[in-house]
């Protein structure tokens, strides 16, 4: 293994590492496999050892490293891509420590030194095409024991351990799967706020297929087939006002939640993120990155500034669309003067065009929609941070040590 | 059905005794009277309380025989009828052809001062009559707009602007009707771009309230029921924010059209060709403005309740909404067009390609997120990392003895 110096020396500088959880052909626990991978002098400064050694303090914290004496050490090479480790441990953790050596290094060429069977290999390949087509790699691991002779028996594929480049797993292909321990689950959304975003989705839902068709009756029965009709049209507006009274409730309990609520994300100054010069420049980060500009977005555990900004303009679209609902509907009920008076707007500008503002704001709650839901499967995908599930269960997965703009960070 | 009645003029004090020397019977007057009743309770009984001819005003709806009283016991009233810039519709509704009624005898009984239509004098003399009768306390109806461009030259009465003349009209009077969508904003007129600058009556008298029966023209007994209810009342009837009397105006014609039923019932007139239209279905899919036009045409209708627009077949255009002609074409459509896009612009079209657009947009972000994707995986795959073999170990890194022992690879497997 090289030293320090002679990493400076020859000026390869390899980026931090990040490993994930270990594959096993079924023969040994993935502690095992780390363990036997991360068996290194506990002086080598070789990233693979540093992130290996690493990787298992943290996930694996009752197993111990094998102790390694640098001599016992025989690295890779281009001509022959694995290393070789005398190391005294045991195999299976239960067992007495005995004698291995332990074969580390690119899969294909430790695939041809080992015995392996068909079967086991088919395994071996699709689970490490899986690690690949993710932007990892494959560390292959094979163990042999020594006997009591110095006899070095046949090698014996154990499976592998992903590995790859810290930037590209936070950018790409990390999620939680890869490694549960490097995660730390934080519960971000309360009930309540759930229980109000999927009364929206319902809700803005059927406003929208029933308003539709009070917009364009598109459909309906046909005065050729002569048959009877019941009250389409009488339910769609039945409905739509039900459905309309509903979504005013909502909206209530959100505008009082927005100031009793001792959820953070729930009250009101998460919904304007421009309080401090510096929430400008994120929010300037942000627009980079979604425009591709920049690589990396600043790292918010909740809303970033362009969704609080979206959000807040939402729930004002959304605020003008009811009321336009509630001074339409007032139309029906003039004698009342708590409704004249609602109504009133509605003759400063006329009912079609009060109607035609009404179905406008529709379509554009369904461009918001779409994007909205573009947008989280795209970050879902992308950051593998349980964003999708968390609209559902409320909680999100974090990467320890990372540190959000917006919360302490993450132990 | 029609009477002949003799009208000779205002020749009696009070409006009953003259109606009786013209052979109006009790009864008939009664009936009037009565209809008047139903009229100022079309609405629901919160309007229809409107205080009544007693002398404390109550919350009770009016009598047929309180207003009959109070009607009948009225001197004659000065009444000015202006006819401005106009089509002389709203005076044809307002006397109507269909025979002779108790109606019409009370308009023409109350119309005598000044009226360009049925007035007898002409000239000079029916100049001195406006200026005469314009000193006294008296009530002005005006039809027609007021045109306000180039000194309101678009319309002139004996030498006078329309606007000089309704200034004129208005200073003495105690009570103003503005009769018909002219009078009320200036109807087809004042539809853009305006070219006469044509405008309301209560944008020029602003001093006084004007109550705006509205309508291109409006019913007749409508008129005539906001004219009985201001002689009998004293006072003018509440009104709703378009300053139109609320016992004619408070309920959209959808709310108590006879069609009604097919519209909850989803049965459309597709065409005004088609089977649902000689069905007598609902014309809301042909533009029909019923949803948003307050009238109480379903219910009063027209020609002695003969028949209405909607009852013949024909969508409403919305004639007693302010600024119909801008704000509710096109007539046969459901929505206006969105404004700014040009004449096909609906907002069904603009909405949809809104969201198409939308879709695109997501879909070109989709893939620039795709490639960037998978050009940052292949960056990942050249990553060099000794342990892999991908750099060759410092050639200064000693091969240990110990090292060497461990066996090589073959003579592992050969083992």
């Amino acid at each position: 293994m090289t030293t320090s110096t002679d990493s400076v020396a020859t000026g390869v500088q390899t980026p931090a590492l990040v490993v994930g959880t270990a594959f096993s052909l079924g023969l040994m626990s993935e502690g095992r496999i780390m363990a036997l991978a991360a068996a290194c002098p506990s002086t080598s400064t070789d990233p693979v050892d540093i992130a290996t050694t690493e990787a298992l303090e943290a996930n694996f914290p009752g197993v111990e490293v094998p102790e390694v004496h640098p001599d016992d050490v025989d690295p890779a090479t281009r001509n022959r891509r694995y290393s070789l480790v005398r190391v005294h441990a045991s195999l299976t953790g239960v067992d007495a420590p005995q004698d291995l050596v332990v074969m580390r290094g690119d899969l294909d060429t430790v695939l041809t030194k080992v015995t392996i069977g068909r079967d086991e290999r088919g395994v071996l390949k699709r689970n490490a095409n899986l690690v690949i087509r993710r932007g990892w790699r494959p560390l292959a691991v094979a163990v042999a024991t020594v006997d009591e002779n110095g006899t070095v028996g046949p090698f014996k594929m154990e499976g592998f351990i992903p590995v790859c480049p810290e930037t590209v797993a936070r950018q790409s292909a990390t999620d939680v799967s890869t490694g549960p321990a490097v995660w730390a689950r934080v519960r971000l959304w309360s009930a309540s706020l759930r229980i109000q975003h999927w009364s929206n989705v319902a809700l803005v839902f059927i406003l929208s297929c029933t308003g539709f068709y009070i917009m364009d009756p598109f459909f309906g029965p046909s005065a050729f087939v002569g048959e009877q009709t019941g009250f389409l049209m009488g339910w769609v507006r039945l409905i739509h006002f039900t459905a309309a009274f509903v979504w005013l409730v909502v909206a209530l309990t959100r505008i009082w939640s927005a100031f009793t609520s001792r959820d953070r994300h729930l009250r009101w100054p998460a919904m304007w993120p421009l309080k401090k010069k510096e929430d400008i420049r994120n929010l300037g980060r942000v627009l980079q990155h979604y425009v591709f500009i920049k690589e990396e977005a600043p790292l918010f555990l909740g809303h970033n500034p362009l969704q609080q900004l979206t959000y807040l303009a939402v729930y004002i679209v959304c605020g003008i669309q009811m009321m336009i609902g509630f001074m339409l509907y007032g139309l029906y009920h003039q004698s009342f003067a708590f409704w004249a008076f609602f109504s009133t707007p509605v003759h400063w500008i006329g009912v079609p065009a009060m109607r035609l503002i009404h179905t406008l704001v529709m379509f554009a709650l369904w461009m918001f929609v779409i994007a909205h839901i573009y947008l989280v499967l795209r970050a879902e995908s992308l950051e593998r941070h349980g964003g999708l599930s968390s609209m559902i269960n409320g909680g999100v997965w974090v990467k320890r040590g990372s540190r959000p703009v917006d919360a302490p960070a993450v132990e | 059905m029609p009477v002949a009645y003799t009208l000779d003029g205002w020749q009696e004090p009070t409006l009953a005794e003259n109606l009786a020397r013209a052979g109006v019977s009790r009864r008939d007057f009664l009936k009037f009277c009565g209809g008047l009743a139903a009229a100022f309770a079309a609405g629901s009984a919160v309007i229809g309380s409107a205080p009544g001819a007693s002398a404390a005003p109550t919350a009770n709806p009016v009598s047929g025989e309180q207003i009959a009283s109070a009607l009948g016991a009225m001197t004659k009233p000065n009444v000015v009828w202006l006819q401005l810039q106009e089509c002389t519709g709203c005076m044809e509704s307002a006397l109507r052809s269909g025979g002779t009624s108790v109606e019409d005898v009370v308009l023409n009984l109350l119309s005598v001062n000044y009226n360009e239509l049925v007035m007898a004098a002409a000239g000079d003399a029916a100049n001195a009559v406006l200026d005469e009768t314009n000193k006294t306390p008296h009530i002005l109806v005006v039809n027609g707009s007021i045109p306000t461009k180039d000194n309101g030259i678009y319309c002139v009465i004996g030498g006078k602007s329309a606007e000089m003349v309704l200034r004129e009209s208005a200073e003495n009077a105690t009570a103003i009707l503005a009769v018909g969508a002219c009078a009320v904003f200036g109807s087809v007129q004042a539809a853009r771009p305006n070219p006469t600058g044509a405008v309301g009556v209560d944008e020029i008298i602003k001093d006084k309230p004007v109550i705006n029966v509205a309508g291109c023209p409006p019913i007749g007994e409508v008129i005539m029921a906001t004219v009985a209810y201001i002689l009998t009342n004293g006072h003018t009837p509440k009104t709703d924010a378009e300053g139109r009397p609320l016992f004619a105006y408070d309920q959209r014609i959808h709310d108590s059209c006879p069609r009604r039923p097919h519209f909850d019932a989803g049965q459309y007139v597709r065409t005004f060709d088609d089977e649902g239209a000689r069905n007598g279905w609902c014309l809301y899919d042909m533009g029909c403005k019923g949803p948003s036009t307050f009238s109480a045409c379903p219910i009063i209708q027209w020609n002695d309740h003969t028949s209405w627009p909607i009852g013949a077949g024909h969508p409403c255009l919305g004639c007693t909404e302010r600024d119909f002609f801008d704000r509710f074409t096109p007539f046969y459509s459901k929505l206006p067009n969105v404004p700014g896009l040009g004449v096909e612009a609906t907002a069904e079209k603009v909405g949809l390609g809104l969201v198409a657009a939308t879709v695109a947009a997501v879909g070109v972000h989709a893939g620039v997120t795709a490639i960037r994707k998978s050009a940052g995986k292949k960056t990942t795959d050249h990553t060099p990392l000794e342990a892999f073999g991908d750099t060759e170990a410092a050639p200064s890194a000693p091969q240990t003895s110990a090292a060497d022992t461990t066996a090589t690879p073959d003579s592992g497997k050969a083992e």
